[in-house]
């Protein structure tokens, strides 16, 4: 297991989003998590990338428990994430917001980067390439160097997922990736995902609403429902568990 | 090739200006004004690069002021070194200061300089035997360098000219590197900058030292200009001019702290014989600035030559949206 | 140093104690509901206190004018909060901060304009001197100074426990998620937490003013630092928790005078704020507020 959850409970005053869950996944797979509004799928995703403490159990990156790191340092790791409601600087351009991703591997004290040093301008131009091919493999190609503030929906999503895979990560936490688009748009960009993963081999954990994208897209599937694990297995499994059905149906009976 | 431009540019003006202009009194109030360009691009990394607050900077400007002072009177160091001294007390005073502030309640740092500011002033004008109290350092040494005496207005002029543009280049640099990109991550979106790497005390304690060393830098050149030190000059008052010097210039924008530096205390103390009227209400006059350029135009004066940063936008879209009610609580 | 005089640097403690916790109140409140340093609380309690003093130097019976100066306190925190907060209130907090600090040197450059720059005396409203108790000198204005700020946090008490306003008030100061969820209309609520802390404010300003028979249009910023230490000592956003803070504060104040001298007064208040938000981000007596993120 690349990064794991073991027995992980996280409560908030008396309410309790996560009760001992324990998920993992390996190099090169794609974990989907699935599980009605509340279940705890984005809570799960901020104590697995350390902005939230758990109150019991703990996360483990390589089979090292990570109990105290930072979120800064859990990313420099290799868990890299997005955001369910975007989280991009949109005074920067897209290239910056590419560039912001390479932070971990860049030289940030302040000495130096005032005195010269052989190499500095080079390794800056070879990261701006780096940006500007990212933006192209996710199909922003036609927006390097445009205000982020300037893109459409769809493409701030892309935008931030370039972002993500400039952290050059070893798991990547993707939130509802196609929150907020309607079912082409969808398509498209989970196909962008599939490809991308394809390509890199990269190692994912997706959050998703869209059943059958999910299936589609995940080599195992994970249900959570009011911070339990309710099924952990392969796609088709978890399409024909009662349970899962059950808690679906459950989430539909209420309106939204 | 722009900046090696503007850099002759820049060598051309601070050696022509001083035989161009023969009238002594504004030779002096543009050394005043150069004298706190440092402080103004200071306030501007730690308010409009990172997005804290300080109003304190007159404490580390009086830190650099005495610092560079007594090491010149006391110890006979030669004024290069006592002012690389004083830039680098006031910077390590500023990080001392700022630490335990910055692990626990960032939010709190404002009121933390606030203190600092009160306190320095209470030591400076109790500790007689080091600083000499409210009388104050006098008969402070000239500027000196490799032999050379700074004795008058003019040569006042090159030198403070040269610091303030080797403080705006350096700033500018930072701004476009790493550094200063981690700064405005931390400024727009401190979740972000988390999730990113960003180890968010340590940059924003580097954004503070940096102002407070640039704060120090500039206190040095005002001892030695004026060739006195007192504790008045540092007022708690002195802090809230030197933000708003940035804040009204132009967040984010090294220009736009040049022009508030040459607008808040050039434009006064050149309009101080005519018009004492202006100066009882100085104090108001900018304070309602402040609070329209927060609603309107909260990047300031220049700061606007990219789109504003959402951390200064979302004022002015607040405007529109304020009968709407929305959580301030947002979770990552 | 003998116990007479321990006592009544005690005495004299717990009553500017009680002064600092009268005005740290509204920054207190403020802060706890909008996350924002109201930089021109200062400046509104002072204009408040300067009114109260130009009225009673207009002939005006001292406790009219105290009352009316108190109503001015609540009135610019009204006004501020209309003009620096509500327009702005959406932003990220910097700007918020900014444009109370903006607003209260509007308000001190007023006051200026109007006042001057001066010390000013303050009439003793409530006699010096001292009153014998068992064989100890204790001094009758700190006492009753004392005495008068219990009675208004008994009052204040009162209103946040039994009325309507106060406990949404609590309950907003609680947790303003859920407050919202409850239905409790928070943005109404906030003009009110304005006006209450600048009503209070000029009380315990008033009572500052006369302590120390002064009062001056930079008080404000001074009362900045004081009320700020006694809030974060207490734990910000805790009625109580402000004003235990406050008679700590003062106390630790008077007594770092007594032991080292005065320079060391606003050395102590420096000291206590470091090393409450090193120790106990929340104060002394509160609880832990989730971090924002």
């Amino acid at each position: 297991m690349i990064l794991e959850a073991r027995a992980v409970s996280k409560r908030f005053g008396g309410v309790s989003a996560l009760d001992r869950v324990s998920l993992g996944v390996r190099e090169g797979e794609v974990l989907g998590i699935m599980g009605p509004n509340g279940s705890g799928k984005t809570t799960l995703f901020n104590v697995l990338t350390g902005l939230l403490r758990p109150s019991a159990g703990e996360v483990l990156i390589d089979g090292r428990s990570a109990r105290g790191q930072p979120p800064h340092r859990i990313a420099r790791m290799g868990i890299a994430r997005t955001f369910q409601n975007l989280r991009l600087f949109p005074g920067m351009t897209t290239t910056e917001n590419v560039l912001c991703g390479a932070h971990g591997r860049e030289d940030v004290s302040v000495l130096g980067n005032l005195l010269p040093r052989p190499g500095r301008a080079a390794s800056a131009a070879a990261e701006r390439r780096r940006a500007e091919d990212l933006l192209r493999e996710v199909g922003l190609g036609d927006r390097i160097d445009v205000y982020a503030s300037a893109l459409s929906y769809g493409q701030t999503k892309r935008l931030e997922l370039a972002r993500a895979l400039n952290m050059q990560p070893r798991v990547l936490l993707l939130d509802e990736p196609t929150a907020g688009m309607n079912d082409a748009q969808a398509a498209v960009l989970l196909g962008l995902v599939r490809r991308l993963q394809r390509a890199r081999g990269l190692t994912l954990v997706v959050i998703e609403h869209n059943v059958p994208a999910l299936i589609w897209l995940a080599d195992r599937i994970a249900v959570l429902d009011s911070g339990e694990v309710l099924v952990d297995t392969t796609p088709d499994a978890a399409a024909s568990d009662p349970r899962v059905i059950e808690a679906y149906l459950g989430r539909d009976a209420v309106p939204a | 090739m722009r900046g090696a431009l503007l850099f002759l540019l820049a060598v051309g003006a601070v050696a022509a200006v001083p035989h161009a202009v023969s009238s002594r009194y504004w030779l002096h109030v543009a050394n005043l004004s150069l004298i706190y360009v440092p402080l103004a691009i200071g306030a501007n990394v730690i308010t409009g690069y990172c997005g804290m607050v300080s109003m304190g900077q007159a404490a580390f400007f009086g830190i650099g002021a005495y610092t560079s002072a007594l090491l010149t009177m006391r110890l006979g160091v030669p004024w290069p070194v006592a002012f690389v001294a004083a830039g680098l007390m006031a910077g390590a005073a500023g990080a001392v200061l700022a630490l335990p502030c910055l692990r626990v309640r960032s939010d709190f740092l404002s009121l933390i300089t606030i203190a600092f500011n009160q306190l320095f002033l209470v030591v400076a004008n109790a500790w007689l035997s080091l600083t000499r109290g409210p009388m104050g350092l006098p008969q402070v040494p000239r500027m000196e360098i490799l032999g050379w005496t700074v004795r008058t207005e003019g040569q006042i002029f090159t030198v403070v000219a040269t610091v303030a543009i080797l403080c705006a280049w350096a700033t500018t640099r930072l701004a476009a590197s790493p550094v200063g990109r981690s700064w405005e991550m931390i400024r727009d979106d401190e979740v972000a900058a988390r999730a990113l790497g960003v180890n968010v005390v340590r940059g924003k304690l580097a954004a503070f030292a940096v102002g407070c060393t640039l704060a120090g830098l500039a206190g040095s050149l005002l001892a030695h200009s004026l060739r006195l030190v007192v504790p008045d000059a540092f007022l708690l008052d002195e802090s809230l001019l030197i933000m708003q010097m940035a804040i009204l210039g132009g967040l984010a924008s090294v220009p736009g702290s040049v022009l508030g530096a040459f607008l808040m205390v050039g434009l006064p103390e050149a309009l101080r014989s005519s018009d004492p009227w202006l100066l009882t209400y100085r104090p108001g006059i900018f304070g309602a600035l402040l609070v329209a350029a927060m609603i309107w135009r909260p990047q300031g004066l220049l700061g606007a030559r990219r789109a504003a940063p959402p951390f200064l936008r979302g004022a002015s879209d607040a405007l529109r949206r304020t009968l709407r009610l929305s959580p301030r609580h947002s979770t990552p | 140093m003998d116990a007479g005089y321990l006592l009544a640097q005690l005495v004299n403690g717990l009553a500017i104690g009680s002064v600092y916790a009268l005005i740290g109140v509204g920054y207190s409140m403020v802060y706890t509901i909008l996350y924002l340093i109201n930089f021109a609380h200062g400046d509104v309690i002072m204009f408040g206190t300067m009114a109260a003093l130009a009225l009673m130097g207009f002939g005006v019976p001292a406790w009219a004018a105290l009352a009316a100066g108190c109503l001015v306190g609540a009135g610019l925190g009204m006004v501020v909060e209309r003009v620096a907060y509500r327009p702005v209130r959406n932003a990220p907090r910097t700007v918020p901060m900014i444009s109370a600090l903006g607003a209260g040197l509007v308000v001190s450059s007023v006051a200026q304009g109007i006042w001057g720059p001066d010390v000013m005396s303050f009439p003793q409203l409530i006699p010096r001197g001292s009153v014998e108790l068992a064989g100890v000198a204790l001094p009758v204005q700190p006492l009753a100074i004392l005495a008068v700020a219990l009675a208004l946090v008994a009052i204040g008490s009162a209103v946040l426990e039994l009325t309507r306003w106060g406990r949404a008030t609590r309950c907003v100061c609680q947790d303003m998620m859920a407050a919202q969820l409850m239905g409790i209309p928070v943005n109404r609520l906030v003009p009110a937490i304005y006006a209450v802390g600048g009503l209070i404010g000029v009380a315990g300003c008033s009572l500052f003013a006369m302590y120390f028979n002064a009062v001056w249009v930079q008080m404000g910023q001074l009362a900045t630092t004081k009320a700020w230490a006694a809030a974060m000592l207490g734990g910000v956003g805790n009625f109580y928790g402000a004003f235990a803070g406050g008679l700590l504060l003062g106390v630790a104040e008077a007594l770092a005078v007594a032991a080292f001298g005065s320079l060391f007064k606003d050395g102590a208040s420096l000291a206590i704020i470091v090393a409450v938000l090193l120790l106990r981000p929340n104060g002394l007596f509160g609880t832990p507020v989730v971090a924002r993120s």
